[in-house]
């Protein structure tokens, strides 16, 4: 008798655990991108923050440049803006576009394969989107009109993940 | 005793050069803050000298939010008392809030201006909120 009772208690107790367990599965991604640091190497950097459940990143250079970042939290997915307080020339624009490349993409393998695509790059084809093909993805850069009174520059990086 | 204040005062002239020195190089340095929601707040000043900032975000943020927003941006940029309690007791019902993009003038009792520019795009997913200090309005 006590055997059965027990039985019907764990049957009981299962199925509350199932019923309070299933919807937090139904909810949850199938795939996010890892919140990250992109400038933790640059010897510029003044201070930074990673908030992770909201896929956001925050930097400030010492210049006075700063960088924010966007992690897709459900997706793969990420977009970089690089604002410059200075109006940069032709070839220092080229140049800040190649470090904040270089801090953006996730892997070195993947950097080194389109890094080199932007060697002798005409900085005015940046005014429309530039797509540079990786390894797997494909990194896509921006030079835009600032929209902020203070910066004079804004870059824009989009990372454009695999299709599978 | 005499002395030391003499060397005090001397080296005190001395030193008055470099104070305004710094002063002048900070007029147009950028200051940066990376607040708490990840948003940044940086201000500078123009090359005449008036006060202005640009906020970060990469949300949109709703009517009350911005509106707190601005009333901070006032605070930090040191505004006038007027202007701060007549938005603290306004701005959030301002309709124009409500738009992404928005240029909006605000006025103290002395005539002083100070205005925000809103700027959304929700494409690049940056929300850029700029404030300027104009100064006296001309009559």
């Amino acid at each position: 008798m006590v055997h059965i009772k027990m039985k019907t208690i764990t049957t009981y107790l299962l199925l509350i655990f199932s019923v309070f367990t299933f919807p937090s599965y139904a909810e949850e991604c199938m795939v996010s991108t890892d919140t990250r640091s992109i400038m933790k190497s640059h010897p510029d950097l003044q201070s930074e923050k990673i908030i992770e459940k909201d896929g956001q990143y925050s930097a400030v250079l010492n210049n006075g440049d700063i960088v924010l970042a966007k992690f897709s939290t459900c997706s793969l997915g990420m977009s970089a803006h690089y604002f410059s307080v200075k109006k940069l020339s032709n070839s220092e624009l080229l140049e800040r576009i190649k470090m904040f490349l270089g801090q953006a993409v996730a892997s070195k393998d993947e950097a080194n394969k389109a890094l080199p695509q932007l060697d002798g790059y005409d900085v005015d084809k940046f005014k429309d989107a530039v797509v540079l093909t990786g390894l797997g993805s494909q990194h896509q850069l921006i030079v835009k009109p600032s929209a902020s009174t203070i910066y004079k520059q804004h870059i824009q990086y989009d990372w454009i993940p695999p299709e599978f | 005793m005499m002395k030391s204040y003499i060397l005090l005062f001397t080296s005190t002239l001395l030193l008055l050069p470099l104070i305004s020195c710094a002063d002048t190089s900070s007029n147009s340095e950028v200051r940066n803050e990376i607040l708490p929601s990840g948003d940044i707040l940086s201000t500078s000043r123009t090359s005449d000298g008036k006060a202005v900032a640009s906020y970060f975000s990469t949300k949109p943020a709703p009517t009350e939010i911005l509106a707190k927003r601005m009333i901070n941006i006032l605070k930090t940029m040191g505004a006038s008392k007027s202007i701060i309690s007549f938005t603290e007791s306004r701005l959030s019902r301002n309709r124009r809030l409500k738009n992404e993009q928005f240029n909006l003038p605000l006025t103290d009792d002395d005539g002083t201006v100070y205005n925000f520019i809103y700027n959304s795009d929700a494409q690049s997913g940056l929300y850029i909120l700029n404030y300027q200090f104009i100064g006296l309005s001309k009559p």
